[in-house]
């Protein structure tokens, strides 16, 4: 149920003020919804959210995007930015999965090429880019060899033979954040994803071919400069992160933290936000481990696009340059950056936290590269495999109100649970192959967990974020076949 | 009734609760619900047998530990298990001692849903009469 005191501040702004509940709120925490969204937002995402705005160092207000959900400890779908010199960092305001993160790339193959070679395609790619429980990726690394990873992330690639020079640019932080030092980082944590580079993982995690549908371009010149020039136009989604190595680095910080918490004397209200100043020993060692999990994801995505590469040269016979198998973008949505945003009017350097939530830069941005400074930096909205996806590019209003950032996906409505009692997975394929979807898993009851009907409308997320002025459309996208972990 | 999942908790996890007439009998059933999420654990085979240890400074502590080594297992080692033989003792911290049936994933699995990690959200363990009891949320 909306708390009452929530306020309405504009079309698509609500606030909770810092007295909700007699907490020990430091912000108050701010929602971008519109009626219906914030009327249908779970209670957990109200109390998650204000728990956030408890937290030592945190500016202007805790936020929950549009797709926002009850998460643990912090919401899916939120951002809160600290202080660099005076705030917290909290491996519970990331998620266990750093770097969970979204990537498109692009063809010039029109759905009229691929349709008649779908399943061989998709089989191909079931094949070839190893998903679900247990699975282990096609490379055999050393430590050593794994630790260049943590270092280098996508770049590693580079050199390896698994990305294109020009691949580089377009990965948020060039594939490679530079704090990463894998001295901070626990032999079981190594040893725990040393074999799963180039896997997707399950859950919610998939490799879905689009289409561009001509209805939906918004913007062509923007569309355009990403490679999208024509409706039905064939492109490549793939959503996953760090896999269990990065899930082991969280888990082993987060028990170093709540020790912490009583040395730096620093109390939360739900242990799954344990935190330590960002400045201290713990917070350093923490953020040092984070950017090796964060930069294991960009080179784990990469060896998972230079796979689909190989696929369509394969099924298609010419060269993944031939097809034009250019990235659009890679982008993080599980992840704390230092940043620096408008604070009271004084430009400040904050550890940014976002949690299910992508950061969306708008043109002219320093951070972005060469290509994107008149467009704003692509942001990738997965939606679920029955509904479709989002192109879209970061504007001014992000930064102004949202500390660079917008939405992630469709945001969940439905527990996996009943979503798995309502749905029965086997009839679900049934029923999308009719619609011209073709699911390839080795779980059913993961597909049915991840059903259409357990997450919000899509549409009505986007529009909301270009409502309030974060991010604008640029072509929506339609699945016609999905890996699913 | 041994464990069962809760339906209106953490929408994008898993959470669950689980019962014991002791505390084994507690840890155990907590440890079939986390690989129930993972794998028909039915008709897994018990091939491969794992015993290993873990330590806590008080119960609650304890199964985080002993739930984190078996997600831990199943990345490390692709090890999935179905029986359990748990015994506790208390030297100064809680001493666990595991041993482990099960096997490793192959591509006959029934496999349903990966496990990311115990979440300390909601994370609860108690003893209400004679019956031990707790609430894991998992992260998927």
């Amino acid at each position: 149920m909306v708390p009452s005191e929530l306020k309405k501040i504009s079309d698509v702004v609500w606030e909770l003020p810092r007295h909700w509940k007699g907490k020990d709120m430091l912000v108050p925490a701010r929602f971008i919804a519109n009626d219906a969204l914030i009327k249908n937002m779970d209670d957990g995402v109200f109390e998650q959210a204000t728990n956030a705005a408890c937290l030592p160092g945190i500016v202007e207000h805790a936020l929950c995007m549009p797709d926002a959900h009850w998460g643990y400890g912090f919401p899916v779908g939120g951002v809160a930015a600290f202080d660099a010199e005076s705030g917290i960092i909290s491996p519970g305001a990331i998620g266990f999965d750093i770097n969970c993160g979204m990537s498109l790339q692009v063809t010039n193959l029109t759905a009229k090429d691929v349709m008649p070679k779908i399943k061989e395609l998709m089989d191909l790619l079931f094949k070839r880019v190893p998903s679900g429980v247990g699975s282990k990726g096609f490379l055999s690394l050393s430590q050593q060899d794994f630790k260049r990873v943590m270092l280098e992330g996508a770049k590693w690639c580079v050199r390896n033979g698994y990305a294109w020079d020009e691949d580089l640019e377009r990965i948020e932080a060039n594939g490679r954040i530079q704090q990463a030092d894998p001295s901070c980082v626990t032999d079981k944590a190594i040893s725990r994803g040393i074999n799963q580079l180039g896997t997707l993982g399950s859950g919610n995690h998939y490799l879905e071919v689009q289409l561009a549908k001509s209805s939906m371009i918004f913007d062509t010149r923007i569309a355009k400069k990403f490679g999208i020039i024509h409706g039905d136009q064939v492109v490549i989604m793939v959503h996953c992160g760090s896999r269990g190595f990065g899930h082991q680095v969280a888990t082993d910080n987060i028990k170093e933290f709540i020790e912490a918490m009583k040395v730096y004397k620093i109390k939360v209200n739900d242990r799954e936000l344990a935190c330590a100043p960002f400045n201290s020993k713990e917070g350093q060692k923490y953020y040092k481990a984070m950017a090796c999990a964060a930069n294991s994801a960009f080179a784990n995505r990469q060896i998972i696009r230079h796979r689909i590469r190989e696929c369509f040269a394969e099924i298609f016979k010419t060269s993944a340059e031939k097809l034009g198998m250019h990235l659009v973008y890679d982008v993080a949505h599980n992840i704390a950056k230092i940043e620096e945003h408008v604070v009271n009017g004084k430009k400040t350097s904050l550890i940014v936290h976002r949690k299910g939530a992508t950061r969306a830069f708008p043109p002219g941005h320093p951070e972005l590269a060469n290509i994107f400074q008149s467009t704003g930096q692509p942001v990738i909205i997965g939606g679920s495999m029955e509904t479709g996806s989002y192109l879209l590019v970061g504007t001014e209003g992000s930064m102004k109100n949202t500390f660079g950032s917008t939405a992630h996906g469709s945001g969940r409505t439905m527990s996996r649970t009943k979503a798995k009692n309502l749905v029965k997975g086997e009839k679900l394929l049934k029923s999308m192959l009719e619609r011209g979807i073709y699911v390839k898993t080795g779980s059913y009851s993961g597909v049915a967990e991840e059903a259409g009907m357990a997450y919000k409308n899509i549409s009505e997320v986007v529009d909301t974020t270009e409502k309030a002025g974060i991010s604008k459309k640029i072509v929506g996208l339609v699945p016609i076949g999905n890996i699913k972990g | 009734m041994n464990y069962r999942f809760l339906e209106d908790v953490a929408i994008a996890d898993i959470a669950f609760e689980a019962f014991g007439r002791t505390i084994e009998m507690l840890f155990r059933n907590c440890a079939i619900a986390t690989e129930a999420v993972q794998c028909d654990v039915k008709n897994l085979k018990k091939k491969i047998t794992k015993e290993f240890e873990v330590k806590g400074k008080n119960e609650k502590e304890l199964l985080y530990n002993f739930l984190e080594e078996l997600i831990y297992y199943k990345d490390a080692e692709g090890l999935l298990f179905s029986s359990f033989k748990i015994s506790i003792v208390k030297k100064g911290e809680l001493h666990l001692n595991a041993v482990c049936k099960g096997q490793e994933v192959n591509s006959k699995t029934r496999v349903f849903t990966d496990v990311k990690a115990v979440t300390h959200h909601m994370f609860e363990l108690s003893k209400k009469e004679k019956q031990w009891y707790a609430r894991v949320v998992l992260d998927i």
